[in-house]
């Protein structure tokens, strides 16, 4: 089982401080990200995908050093990794694309090769478009055209960033099914801004803000973080940090709730969202 | 019986069809991922060892070729061979009366177009995860970039394979032509091909150094510019004179009209050649690899562009220079000849004999219509050009040898006439020799006046007795007839880079001469057996000899002023 041993790690972009000493430790199962957008989500699973160097800091993948070109081939041999915007060769067929990728992770054997691409693509349900060219396929089917590449030779460390954007929410049902299956033998780093899809997925999330962890721990710690601290009623309260009316037409709020008020069980998104909006509660969190 | 089955069979085809076109049509939306209604659970095949970087880049390059045969470059590159095989196999192919070795010369400059766009195809599929966005995606992949380098070289086999049949269809269609293609194919011409066939292995590397080390849109189109400016330069340095540079062009300048008078160093140009390519694969390597082995592959590399570029450009052998001297001085020591008439021998090279029984056919009418009175004559093929038109080491051996020093009853050709297309070219040369007319123009490029002179007239009626009897008068129309210039109205053919006709006549000559030409040869031939020393007289006029053949003068006569035809 992969473990990824992250500590100090540091990663600048000109002025921008884009992570911020972080220090984390992911085992096997489903571990995923929260943060908003720019919180250092990307850059944290980049450096672990190999695709970008930290500044300071050590990230070590079973053992291997990332700062080392050996550490990253072992890393990267063991990897699947699927970017926030992955890039797709149009011309090729879907076929063709995860073949490439199959070759650039050295599947060497042609048929083998083809039997593993056929099987991924397969598990992506796009058995019967994979030899339509990627300009011909929709955002959704593309996605999944990634998520196949990403599961070639079933890796021991995947590392999937936003995975389930531009997929319907049938797609996205069955993408927690595989990615339930795969976890089972493998570790993996998952960034979303899909509350739901770390409640339904994740054994542990960590919460990233400003560059920093603010939170690590189980979806249900997450959401206890609101626990009081939710409520229902008809109308707005002012002095709520946040409050949206429901499909049943309450107005769902979040803060620290007036006396008698209708607290609610809270949900892993409330404690996000509390989390996201309350530094003194960020503080607490750690 | 049998109607109403095809039909049915047609119907069905056409049910089948038709729901073809529906399921694929139903396919290009967005097919429910949930169509499944169980995720398969086999177990991935795991490789059982990564692959060696040899067998990653050996699937490499079977995908980007693969990828290359679908590219548009390439298409563009396949559409110019086929536009190169409808020109000069299909429509001018029987019009071809090259020696073989010409022929295998001119595939460089064929393969060119092929090579630019696979130059531009390789450049684009290197740079292809950059242009999508794809890098991040490539890089983190185990295979390193210096391998993927390695797997776009190696996907040279496509253009190669393309270029192999192109070059095959060229040399097989120049085959089955109806032409005058001859000669022998020496190992020399051989080589020509092997190098013209390997041209694009060097599109390819070059595309794939620019990709790593300028992968911007425009560098393959300054660099395909910036070559064939080389090109031009280098083939172009001095002039028309001999040039030992040109082998270091990848299209050199496609020796002259015969290539007795050549030892091109065909094997160090196909060296200099490959290990070019060589140089370019190993710096497209060094971008991302720079250990020993690259390094001591690009010091090699390196040290065997400087010895073929050396070999390309050496000084000639004597053996060679000793040979072509020879041919130059003594001609008729290495060809062979027969007769097209009792007073008419015909001479070619014994590399061109093949050639011998059609231009002695293209001058057998003209030869035999030339009165005894005048002589005999000798066509014979030689070298005609300049000193400067020969290698050094061969000028050595000629020492001060007088070019123009000729027999005065030789016919002198040095290009192997196009005798396959109804060409009057040997016929009028030996015409205007038999007229007392030069048959070439000399040094000084001023043809010869004969406005007015029955001579030429004469030369004019002996040169169309090949030509079918309807077509003789639009033989004898001068190339631009309306022309307010005197000198133009009476050149046959027009002034071209080195090229002027030898004689111009005046469009009053040419108009005797349509008009001579109608008449019966019964009527003209005793006419000029019997007086053919006034009528090549240049004091005979062209209207006397209009007289004599009973037809009105034409006179008088414009006044010509010759031009001097353009030096090369």
């Amino acid at each position: 089982m992969t473990v990824v041993q992250i500590s100090g790690l540091e990663k600048r972009f000109g002025s921008v401080v884009a992570l911020d000493g972080i220090d984390l430790e992911f085992g096997p199962g489903v571990n995923g990200l929260l943060g908003p957008n720019g919180a250092g989500k990307t850059t944290l699973l980049r450096i672990v995908a190999t695709a970008l160097s930290a500044d300071r800091g050590r990230v070590e993948v079973d053992g291997s050093d990332l700062s080392r070109g050996d550490g990253r081939l072992a890393t990267r041999r063991i990897l699947g990794y699927l970017p926030q915007e992955p890039g797709f060769h149009r011309q090729f067929t879907a076929f063709d694309f995860v073949d490439y990728v199959a070759v650039l992770k050295e599947w060497g054997h042609r048929r083998q090769r083809h039997d593993e691409v056929r099987r991924v693509l397969s598990l992506v349900g796009l058995e019967a478009d994979m030899h339509k060219r990627i300009s011909q396929l929709s955002g959704g089917m593309r996605r999944r055209v990634g998520i196949a590449q990403a599961l070639i030779g079933a890796p021991s460390l995947l590392v999937l960033d936003e995975p389930t954007a531009g997929l319907d929410p049938e797609q996205r049902l069955r993408f927690r099914e595989l990615l339930g299956t795969a976890a089972l033998d493998s570790t993996v780093l998952l960034s979303t801004h899909q509350t739901d899809d770390v409640a339904a997925l994740c054994q542990r999330v960590v919460v990233v803000l400003g560059g920093r962890v603010v939170f690590s721990g189980t979806p249900s710690a997450l959401g206890g973080l609101a626990a009081g601290r939710v409520w229902t009623s008809v109308s707005r309260d002012p002095d709520a940090s946040l409050s949206w009316v429901t499909s049943e037409g309450l107005v769902r709020q979040i803060g620290d709730p007036p006396r008698g008020a209708n607290l609610v069980e809270p949900s892993v998104e409330d404690g996000y969202l509390l989390l996201a909006g309350q530094p003194d509660l960020t503080a607490r969190a750690q | 019986m049998i109607a109403p089955v095809l039909a049915l069979s047609v119907l069905l085809l056409a049910g089948l069809g038709l729901a073809r076109l529906v399921s694929a049509r139903r396919s290009g939306s967005d097919r429910a991922w949930s169509v499944r209604t169980e995720i398969p659970q086999e177990a991935a095949a795991s490789p059982m060892r990564p692959a060696t970087e040899g067998e990653v880049a050996r699937a490499l390059a079977g995908i980007e070729g693969r990828m290359f045969a679908r590219s548009p470059a390439l298409g563009v590159g396949v559409a110019f061979c086929v536009l190169i095989i409808g020109v000069f196999v299909v429509a001018f192919g029987a019009q071809n009366s090259m020696p073989w070795a010409t022929n295998l010369q001119y595939l460089a400059w064929y393969v060119h177009p092929l090579t630019g766009l696979t130059l531009l195809g390789a450049f684009r599929a290197v740079t292809r995860a950059r242009r999508d966005g794809a890098e991040e995606l490539v890089a983190t992949c185990a295979t390193t970039a210096d391998t993927r380098t390695l797997g776009h070289l190696a996907s040279a086999w496509m253009p190669l394979a393309v270029s192999a049949v192109f070059l095959a269809v060229v040399v097989t269609g120049t085959a089955l032509a109806d032409n005058l293609v001859h000669g022998p194919i020496a190992g020399d011409d051989l080589l020509d091909a092997v190098t013209a066939a390997l041209l694009p292995a060097g599109g390819v590397a070059l595309g794939v150094a620019l990709g790593r080390w300028l992968p911007y849109t425009i560098a393959p189109i300054v660099v395909v510019a910036s070559i064939a400016v080389a090109t031009g330069a280098i083939n172009g340095i001095g002039g028309h004179d001999w040039n030992p540079y040109v082998a270091l062009t990848t299209a050199p300048t496609v020796e002259g009209p015969s290539p007795v008078f050549s030892d091109r160093p065909a094997a160090f140009h196909l060296l200099w050649i490959l290990s070019l390519v060589g140089l370019v694969a190993v710096v497209a390597l060094l971008h991302d690899r720079r250990d020993r082995l690259v390094k001591g592959c690009a010091l090699a590399v390196g040290v065997l562009v400087l010895a073929a570029g050396f070999g390309v450009t050496r000084p000639m052998s004597s053996n060679s220079a000793g040979r072509i001297a020879d041919l130059v001085a003594s001609p008729e020591r290495h060809q062979i000849c027969t007769s097209a008439s009792p007073q008419v021998q015909v001479c070619t090279f014994n590399y061109h004999r093949e050639l011998l029984p059609t231009l002695v056919s293209s001058v057998a009418a003209t030869a035999a219509a030339i009165p005894a009175e005048a002589g005999s004559f000798t066509i014979r093929q030689r070298f005609l050009g300049d000193f400067a038109d020969l290698p050094p080491e061969v000028r050595v051996v000629l020492g001060d040898l007088d070019l123009t020093n000729r027999p005065g009853n030789e016919i002198a050709l040095l290009e192997v006439p196009d005798v396959g297309n109804d060409d009057v070219g040997p016929a009028l040369a030996l015409a205007l020799g038999a007229a007392g007319l030069p048959d070439r123009v000399e040094a000084d490029l001023v043809p010869q006046v004969a406005a007015g002179e029955a001579r030429g007239v004469v030369a004019l009626w002996l040169a169309v007795r090949g030509v079918d009897p309807g077509g003789r008068s639009g033989r004898l129309v001068a190339g631009n007839p309306a022309s307010a210039d005197p000198f133009e109205r009476g050149l046959l053919g027009s002034v071209g880079d080195c090229f002027v006709p030898a004689v111009v006549w005046s469009a009053q000559d040419l108009e005797a001469a349509r008009a001579i030409v109608g008449l019966p040869d019964a009527t003209v031939r005793p006419v000029l057996a019997s007086e053919w020393d006034r009528w090549t007289d240049p004091a005979t006029s062209t209207d006397d000899l209009l007289v004599a053949l009973g037809l009105d003068p034409v006179g008088p006569f414009d006044a010509i002023e010759p031009q001097r035809g353009n030096p090369c």
